[in-house]
């Protein structure tokens, strides 16, 4: 009887262990195994942020985002690709930073890129992006 | 003739003087890093931004808290939710000034050494900090690297005792940024 108590209780912390072994090293997620909360118009983002920051990071901040519009331009800097978006009005764009880089999309394209929302400087920002199709 | 054409040039040169005053950035690079033998925290974000005015040598620094990226999923979430608290604090902010900005002379190739003195907002708490900075002009482009060392304690940042020994007193951070002229509106 004692015998199964400790195979048991062997059990347990081997199982315990694994699994905090596990969640303790597990990377940060891709974006694609993220579930969309969101989907907005890049205008209606920026525009939401310019008039009253603090309801609209209730509103994203965190959130995983679908953000569509049109193609501002984009950059890589350090290997690093930033896609902006055009916005009407306004001095803001939506800055997506993508996850991996991309064919650069060209300027005036109409796309769709989920991303996290991380809030608001210059610009609205998106980290971890990848175009929807 | 040539009065008319030297009063142009010169004229030309004041425009594009004028015009460069102000030099910007949106995608300023920012990392961290907490070395203890326990554990190596590393973090960087790219989506930093900062603006530097060359007339009154006012230079700018705003990052989303948010925006750092971790190595381990874990260490993401205890940095937003318990330490950062980026819900409440989403923005760390720096406004200073370069104290030598004389002689900074950004239209010329060359390597600076300038310091840079100013207030560091990080989780509601502003502390002054001075740094040095490095400015680099070669070709029309400017990069400027920074780095200092701040006290987690200094910000009210609680480290509970049960992770003291994973996380450094003091964090080494590290700016990098390649600052483009802002075009006058």
């Amino acid at each position: 009887m004692k015998k199964y108590l400790l195979i048991i209780i062997a059990l347990i912390v081997v199982l315990g262990g694994s699994t905090a072994y596990y969640m303790y090293n597990k990377k940060s997620a891709s974006i694609e195994d993220l579930k969309t909360d969101v989907s907005v118009d890049a205008s209606a983002l920026v525009s939401a942020y310019e008039s009253d920051e603090d309801a609209a990071n209730t509103e994203y901040l965190e959130k995983v985002i679908e953000v569509s519009g049109k193609v501002d331009k984009s950059e890589t800097k350090d290997g690093i690709q930033s896609i902006y978006l055009q916005t009407e009005g306004g001095m803001g764009t939506v800055l997506c930073q993508m996850e991996e880089e991309i064919t650069a999309p060209v300027s005036g394209e109409n796309i769709k890129i989920k991303g996290i929302c991380t809030g608001y400087l210059m610009d609205v920002v998106l980290v971890k992006c990848k175009v929807v199709n | 003739m040539k009065n008319i054409i030297t009063i142009f040039v010169l004229l030309i040169g004041l425009v594009v003087n004028v015009s460069a005053q102000k030099y910007f950035t949106k995608t300023g690079n920012i990392s961290f890093h907490s070395d203890t033998p326990m554990e190596k925290i590393e973090a960087v974000t790219n989506s930093a931004t900062s603006v530097l005015d060359m007339e009154t040598g006012k230079i700018q620094w705003a990052v989303l808290v948010k925006s750092f990226s971790f190595e381990k999923a874990l260490m993401e979430e205890h940095f937003n939710e318990n330490y950062m608290e980026s819900t409440k604090f989403p923005k760390a902010k720096f406004t200073g000034s370069i104290d030598n900005a004389g002689s900074l002379n950004l239209s010329k190739d060359g390597k600076y050494n300038v310091t840079v003195t100013g207030n560091l907002e990080i989780h509601g708490v502003t502390k002054p900090v001075t740094s040095s900075a490095e400015f680099v002009v070669k070709g029309g482009k400017i990069t400027a690297n920074s780095g200092l060392k701040i006290l987690v304690a200094d910000y009210g940042i609680d480290i509970p005792s049960l992770v003291k020994d994973k996380i450094a007193k003091e964090i080494d951070i590290k700016i990098q940024a390649t600052y483009e002229a802002m075009a006058k509106s």
